[in-house]
């Protein structure tokens, strides 16, 4: 199961049309970008800021589509006007807004109905209790800390149950016990057999949970590696020559 | 078309639009200001009960019709703006599908609305001891009919601008001008020229037909068209 391909992504490219009021821009994104993620890794994928990898995850979310290149699935292509695919993934976005006047157990409702999802309190209890939320079930999300908001966050990509995890920056923000704690629930979340990718700022996260990463530069992809190959280096020097 | 992902986000802007507090102050407005068309009444003497109704009719008309595009054009706009509408386009959920549940759910809400203001208004009648009309109710409807259309081209200007002020401004100003579409028309009848405005007019709805036998089926066409061009275009918008 360890080097099934779950996710293989074939030279996409992405350019932004950008409307100013009289003329048009074109901002590319990303270009030719390939790699693949096995079944039961957490692959990471580090850039600076504007390198690209919000963009790659919102193509792999069907948020936007690839001006041209291909992504495969559980090995089925995803085409454009395919959604079908995505009740098997949970997003998590950086600074995850959730409707204020829901509450924690709302929320997840709402986030698992969009998935088809025909919840009864236990499932819910079970997700909530995972992140450490159960206690603030019928709070309402306005007065969650960044902290909590996050972990509602995991908890409403898990709440239907999905093989893959794509996480956008979820230290971002954070204080360090935070961090430690969505740290200890991703490796849990590995060990549970999830798969998940990982889009940080932070080397040293990245560095101690992660089984492959992807450095990202301009829109192009500058280098993969594994994590056997990191622990002779230093990762933090690799990324400085390969993303600056 | 998912019918069940629809009602789920018609029911999160339910939800949304009852947590705000722009809805409690125009809710509120509408509670006062009718119990003061019971002092305006009052000072007409004669004319009570018309006052009472022309002014109830009128302030409701205003109210929810400010209430539903505002709340329309704030919650897609801060759908957008804060990234949340990522969270819901990553689940099997079609852009045009969030838009409708949307869209849906403030239609649904502005009835809502409108049904219970009225319910207050016929209390207020029979205190005072006057004979609830048919008539009402049939204005009401027609207010709603209206307030659909608007919405719906208020819609199409959210898509495109995702603007709350923009959007607002130009829905206004259709509402304003769709009361005197048969005037303008008779106006550019006796001028030379102006043959674009002429068309131009055959875009916005012509509020003087909605009490007319096929006023129902052309409000709906108005309706349905601007609906459908907000949802295709929006289903083709890149959301970045």
């Amino acid at each position: 199961m360890k080097n099934e391909k779950l996710l293989v992504i074939t030279s996409i490219s992405k350019t932004y049309i950008i409307k100013d009021l009289f003329k048009k821009r074109y901002k590319r994104a990303v270009s030719d970008v390939s790699f693949s993620v096995n079944r039961g890794e957490i692959v990471g994928i580090l850039g600076l800021n504007g390198a690209g990898k919000t963009t790659i995850i919102k193509m792999i979310c069907g948020i936007t589509k690839p001006d041209s290149g291909k992504i495969e699935f559980e090995g089925k292509e995803i085409r454009p006007f395919d959604i079908d695919y995505k009740k098997n993934i949970g997003y998590l976005g950086e600074l995850p807004y959730f409707y204020p006047f829901f509450t924690a157990k709302q929320t997840l409702e709402f986030y698992g109905g969009l998935s088809d999802m025909d919840l009864d309190e236990e499932n819910i209890d079970s997700v909530l209790s995972t992140v450490g939320i159960l206690k603030y079930k019928g709070e309402k999300v306005k007065n969650f800390s960044k902290g909590m908001m996050q972990k509602l966050a995991i908890a409403t990509t898990l709440i239907h149950n999905p093989s893959f995890l794509i996480y956008d920056e979820p230290t971002s923000g954070l204080d360090p016990i935070a961090i430690r704690d969505i740290r200890n629930l991703l490796l849990f979340l590995k060990n549970e057999g999830k798969t998940i990718l990982l889009s940080s700022h932070s080397i040293s996260e990245v560095e101690k949970i992660c089984d492959k990463v992807i450095i990202i530069k301009e829109g192009k992809l500058s280098l993969i590696i594994e994590k056997e190959k990191w622990l002779d280096n230093n990762l933090e020097d690799i990324f400085v020559n390969y993303a600056v | 078309m998912n019918l069940k992902t629809i009602k789920h986000i018609a029911i999160s802007s339910i939800y949304e639009a009852k947590g705000s507090k722009f809805s409690y102050i125009i809710f509120s407005f509408l509670v006062i200001l009718s119990y003061v068309s019971i002092l305006l009444g009052i000072m007409a003497v004669w004319e009570e009960k018309k006052i009472l109704s022309d002014f109830f009719l009128s302030i409701t008309q205003v109210g929810v019709l400010f209430w539903s595009l505002i709340m329309l054009a704030t919650s897609i706009s801060s759908d957008i703006e804060t990234k949340r509408i990522y969270l819901i386009l990553s689940r099997p959920v079609r852009k045009y599908e969030y838009l409708l549940g949307r869209f849906l759910g403030i239609i649904i809400l502005s009835f809502l609305i409108i049904v219970f203001v009225t319910l207050i208004f016929f209390i207020l009648l029979l205190i005072k001891r006057y004979k609830i009309e048919w008539g009402y109710v049939n204005n009401l409807g027609f207010i709603f009919i209206k307030i659909c259309v608007i919405s719906s081209i208020s819609l199409l200007f959210t898509v495109i601008t995702t603007s709350v002020y923009t959007s607002f401004i130009i829905s206004m100003m259709v509402w304003f001008v769709a009361h005197f579409v048969n005037e303008l028309k008779f106006a550019l009848s006796k001028i030379n020229g102006f043959i674009f405005m002429k068309y131009l007019l055959y875009l916005i709805p012509d509020f003087s037909l909605i009490d007319k036998k096929i006023g129902y089926v052309y409000m709906f066409v108005y309706f349905f068209i601007f609906t459908l061009i907000s949802l295709i275009l929006f289903e083709r918008k890149e959301i970045t």
